[in-house]
């Protein structure tokens, strides 16, 4: 269902308080969810506008005297709501002051819209007003009468201070701590039952300013209504402006006028004046804060800025780009110490923190992957981090996201590569042998999480925005429907155009999940992938290849491109005993045709060699030449095969085995260089 | 002679054996397989998501590119 909107200025953050969801994103209020509700809403409930307006009196029990009145908004289905004082609330409304009479001790509210003595909340959260009194000359107030928030016309106070000061005082339901709405945020954590936000993040806009005028303007959807009190910097200019109201989402007005040159078109940053400020919400009540004075500066003294916030082990983790700090506390975070990390701790962002379990907490940033499992966090993936480095598109480290798979038991980061703007590769942790490796992926994956199916199967799942599908991990190939008999691998029928494959066997159809609409299909022989737009029974419409199938031709759909390749191997160049001779696979057989290809690659060289055979050589069952290597039918191979490698005369080896071929199992259970024969053959025999 | 011995665990594969390592896992110690493909779970991609249990339900929630906040039960 849909709930909403989000500005998307910066990726939401997401965080969990049960029972209910919230998302931060620095432009609108934090949202939330109860999984009930039909839409998203501001988290927090705006308290009355005003007091409560004078009571008609007549005869009755409220003791003579002067009583100070308020009234709140109460949520009483948010937690604890059931109990007389507790669940999510406003702030107390001004208070009036009501001097009670004799003959006058029954005091009736009228409660409606604006003009009314109680003014009904338009929050939809809201279901209860709740008023509150004190005793003559006191100042603690108690909860003299509660009103529903809808189709009620009046309120009656009628009680003695007998009576009232022996009910809920506001004092002992902890309403010291104030009920604020929560900050404008753009990281968001749970700990302990307090809700923790920062709001450092760079909002980058286009604007126009005007030379001597307070005025600055800009397209739909730029600007939050809540960045009063912000400063506003022109790229290339001297000064910052305090932004002193905004009176949309298009125009804001500067404390003072722009002294900068008139700029239609300007690009400009808007930043907190707090940076370094991290606020908690009231324990178990994250729609309740107390913004003055229930806060810290974290990373301040270490010269970095917020990227994250987590919890791990019980205390709030707050992160920057190269340092982390922990905020250290017994049961309240106004008594907290702020300790420092050991170590380089930063990350890329808040996405790039994996918890793999309650006490182990990995994240990617600049300075490489690191770990913490109860003590201090450890440098993990030094034997990789050259390879990510290499591809790393640095412009794009805001995609990262990293996710914990708990079947496959490895902790992955999606990322850009190159130039590219699509997260498709993998940088993958084996927590089981503690191996790296790099994955690519097809799909761009957007972001992911772990899910708990309705079976209680605990799942990960990730996203391809690109595509607009949302998928499990598990199953065969990337997304291909398990009603496919071919598990995606598909032979060319005649007919085909660059942008409308047609094939020999049905396809699937029924849009997407049900279908072929929005995965990838790649043609080996053109070494190209493009994405499926639709299909029918026949035909696969597509992006454009470079040129048409022709039929017989092989198309896979979602494969996963297998790419293995073995670190240089010394030769010692002319040395008999060293020359490789074969490579040796060691194989479990595949039931159904799939294939994998070996190449060879000598001194460094980035292209296959073309191994040269004796005519009319037979191999290995299963073995085929390729131009540039051989291919392996694991299905009719016999688990074992032995490969020709040419035995020429090299300074380093190197293979490499590939594999897109969808279909079938792939297990590979050894490999490696075979040789011992001391004169060469020409062919490797 | 071997470069790789795959009923090794100790052996990482990336710096020591392997130049590049790419869509496989390692099932049973050093053993390799391809990596678990996906399956599809719902029509609506995200770059933001999150699992979310209430009222004895199970809901995903998504944030699609433009901004589009859904939720999808399990």
């Amino acid at each position: 269902m849909t709930l909403g909107t989000l500005n998307m200025n910066t990726t939401p953050n997401i965080a969990v308080l049960q029972p209910r969801v919230y998302f931060a994103n620095d432009f609108n209020r934090i949202q939330v969810w109860d999984g009930i509700a039909s839409s998203i809403a501001d988290a927090g409930i705006d308290r009355p506008a005003a007091a409560p307006g004078t009571p008609s009196e007549s005869s009755g029990n409220v003791t003579e005297g002067t009583h100070l009145i308020g009234y709140y908004y109460r949520d009483s289905a948010s937690p604890a709501g059931d109990g007389e004082g507790y669940g999510y609330r406003s702030n107390l409304s001004d208070t009036l002051s009501l001097a009670v009479s004799a003959g006058g001790q029954k005091l009736t509210f009228s409660v409606g819209t604006t003009g009314s003595d109680i003014v009904r909340s338009t929050d939809p959260k809201v279901d209860t007003i709740v008023l509150v009194m004190t005793a003559v000359g006191g100042t603690e107030f108690f909860i003299a009468a509660e009103v529903a928030n809808s189709g009620v016309a009046s309120v009656e106070i009628n009680v003695s201070d007998a009576v009232l000061i022996v009910g809920t005082s506001l004092v002992s339901v902890g309403d010291a701590f104030s009920h604020d709405k929560p900050p404008l945020a753009a990281q968001l954590a749970m700990c302990r039952g307090y809700a923790f936000a920062s709001v450092y993040h760079d909002a980058r806009v286009t604007i126009g300013v005007t030379n001597g005028s307070t005025t600055v303007t800009a397209g739909a959807g730029t600007f939050s209504t809540a960045w009063a009190g912000r400063l506003l910097t022109v790229d290339g200019g001297s000064k910052s402006y305090r932004i002193a109201s905004v009176a949309s989402a298009t125009s804001l007005t500067l404390a003072i006028a722009y002294a900068g040159s008139t700029n239609a078109t300007a690009s400009a940053v808007i930043q907190t004046t707090a940076p370094n400020r991290v606020y908690w919400s009231r324990r178990y009540y994250p729609e309740s804060w107390n913004i003055a004075t229930q806060a810290i500066d974290v990373l301040r003294d270490v010269d970095d800025r917020i990227v994250a916030i987590t919890e791990y082990l019980g205390d709030p983790w707050v992160m920057g780009r190269r340092t982390a700090q922990r905020v250290v506390f017994s049961n309240d975070p106004a008594r907290a110490d702020i300790v420092t990390v050991s170590g380089e701790n930063g990350v890329f962002n808040a996405r790039c923190v994996v918890k793999p379990d309650n006490d182990t907490m990995m994240a990617w940033g600049s300075n490489g992957v690191w770990s913490v499992a109860g003590g201090r966090p450890a440098h993990i993936s030094k034997p990789i981090d050259d390879a990510w480095r290499a591809i790393l598109n640095y412009d794009e480290v805001d995609r990262i996201h990293g996710w914990y798979d708990p079947e496959d038991q490895e902790v992955k980061w999606a990322f850009c590569a190159g130039t590219s703007t699509t997260p498709n590769r993998v940088l993958v942790f084996d927590t089981r042998g503690r191996r790296w490796r790099i994955d690519l992926y097809r799909i761009g994956l957007n972001s992911a999480t772990i899910i708990t199916e309705s079976t209680g199967r605990i799942r990960a799942a990730v996203s391809d925005a690109t595509n607009g599908m949302t998928y499990v991990a598990g199953g065969q190939t990337d997304g291909v429907p398990a009603s496919d008999a071919l598990q995606g691998r598909h032979v060319v029928g005649s007919g085909s155009t660059t942008t409308a494959t047609v094939v020999t066997a049905p396809l699937v159809t029924g849009g997407k999940g049900a279908g072929m609409n929005g995965l990838s299909i790649y043609s080996p022989d053109l070494d190209e992938t493009v994405y499926i737009s639709s299909n029918t029974s026949t035909t696969i419409t597509h992006g454009a290849f470079s040129a048409a199938l022709t039929p017989g031709q092989l198309v896979y759909i979602g494969s996963i491109p297998v790419d293995l390749q073995w670190a240089w191997w010394p030769g010692q160049d002319q040395s008999i005993e060293k020359i490789p001779e074969k490579v040796v696979l060691y194989m479990v057989p595949s039931t159904v045709d799939t294939r994998i290809e070996v190449r060879q690659h000598r001194d460094f060289g980035s292209s296959a060699v073309n191994i040269p055979v004796v005519v009319g050589r037979t191999f290995n069952r299963g073995v085929t030449r390729l131009p540039d290597g051989f291919a392996v039918d694991m299905s009719t191979s016999g688990g074992y095969v032995e490969i020709p490698t040419g035995a020429a005369p090299a300074k380093v080896f190197q293979i490499q085995l590939t594999c897109d071929d969808p279909t079938g199992e792939l297990t590979i259970l050894d490999a490696g260089f075979k040789s011992g024969d001391k004169a060469p053959g020409g062919d490797g025999e | 002679m071997r470069q790789w011995q795959g009923q090794r665990g100790d052996v990482p594969v990336l710096g020591d054996h392997f130049l590049k390592a790419q869509n496989i896992t390692f099932r049973v110690d050093g053993q390799i397989s391809r990596r678990p493909g996906l399956t599809y779970l719902t029509g609506h991609g995200s770059v933001a998501m999150r699992s979310f249990g209430a009222k004895g339900l199970s809901f995903l929630v998504l944030v699609e590119t433009d901004g589009t906040v859904r939720g999808v039960e399990l």
